[in-house]
């Protein structure tokens, strides 16, 4: 399967993460109540599959994350780190609004422990 | 081990701070209630309360900054009380939520206070004095190493949760522990955003 596609809810993102049309997003708000049980399967899917694009560029549009989505985006953050050992050139745009320092920090906290490229983009 | 659970006299302990708080800003001049609640917290309380404040505090004007600290800080507190929050023995939770606005000082107070196990308080302890101990950076130092090394199957975030009101509230909060009886304490939290 080179797509994995999870509806969004009132408390968890759209996750759209597309090989077949090249389209990769994370979009909505993240403070389910277990984020283990929401992300599990997708995490499961990322470490599955294999990523048939040399580049790739992540969409994540969040308008709160809870500290215990945080953990689970740290895990999926990690997973695809393991795509740069195979060649593939991974960018997560990190959207925020221009006046929610907290995303935009967390956002910083993440690109300081990942190898991933990140960029900010301010709405 | 027998399960003793707060018995009434405890419950109207809260009660009577609850009380306390909602008669203060009700009939200070210079203070506005935005939000009280009391009693039972699931999962649904926490996303109604959030879509809640950030309605409201929209439709009076205020800046986008101010909401979405207000929200980070209620879904981290909200959800605190939903994972650690003592129960009575109908299951509820015992805990109540609070958001006021001191209009002289140009601030929002959260408040909370729920029961948590006596036997719990060396975490929660050694969480609360590194937050008062520790500036930013050092918090932010703290919120690093746990995020690396969190386990997945923590699904409540390992300690993550304190340490973001402190982030997103500027260290402008402060966190209470007070024995009630041989097995309880009540746990509160001051957040000013």
């Amino acid at each position: 399967m080179m797509k994995f596609f999870k509806e969004e809810e009132k408390d968890a993102p759209q996750i759209n993460f597309d090989f077949e049309n090249n389209q990769f997003s994370i979009i909505g708000k993240s403070f389910p109540e277990d984020s283990r049980a929401y992300y599990e399967p997708f995490l499961a899917w990322l470490e599955g599959v294999q990523p048939k694009a040399k580049e790739l560029t992540i969409e994540m549009k969040l308008e709160y994350i809870s500290s215990s989505s945080v953990i689970a985006f740290k895990k999926i953050f990690n997973a695809m780190e393991k795509w740069l050992d195979k060649g593939v050139q991974i960018t997560v745009n990190w959207h925020y609004e221009a006046d929610d320092e907290d995303l935009f920090n967390l956002g910083q906290r993440f690109e300081q422990s990942s190898r991933l490229k990140f960029n900010f983009i301010q709405h | 081990m027998t399960d003793i659970k707060p018995n009434i006299k405890e419950e109207e302990l809260l009660f009577e701070e609850y009380q306390k708080l909602k008669t203060f800003f009700a009939e200070s001049e210079h203070h506005k209630t935005i939000l009280a609640h009391i009693g039972n917290i699931t999962q649904d309380t926490v996303v109604t309360i959030t879509y809640f404040i950030e309605s409201q505090l929209e439709l009076q004007g205020e800046t986008r900054k101010r909401i979405k600290k207000i929200v980070n800080a209620s879904i981290e507190i909200l959800q605190n009380i939903l994972y650690h929050a003592e129960r009575n023995e109908g299951g509820f939770h015992l805990a109540y939520f609070f958001i006021g606005k001191d209009l002289k000082k140009d601030e929002y107070q959260i408040y909370s206070s729920n029961f948590v196990r006596n036997d719990d308080l060396g975490t929660l302890n050694n969480r609360i004095d590194f937050i008062e101990e520790s500036d930013i950076e050092k918090i932010n130092e703290k919120f690093l190493e746990i995020e690396e090394n969190a386990e997945f199957n923590d699904k409540q975030g390992g300690g993550l949760g304190l340490l973001t009101i402190a982030l997103v509230c500027n260290k402008n909060v402060e966190f209470t522990l007070k024995k009630v009886n041989k097995n309880y304490s009540l746990f509160s939290v001051k957040a000013i955003v």
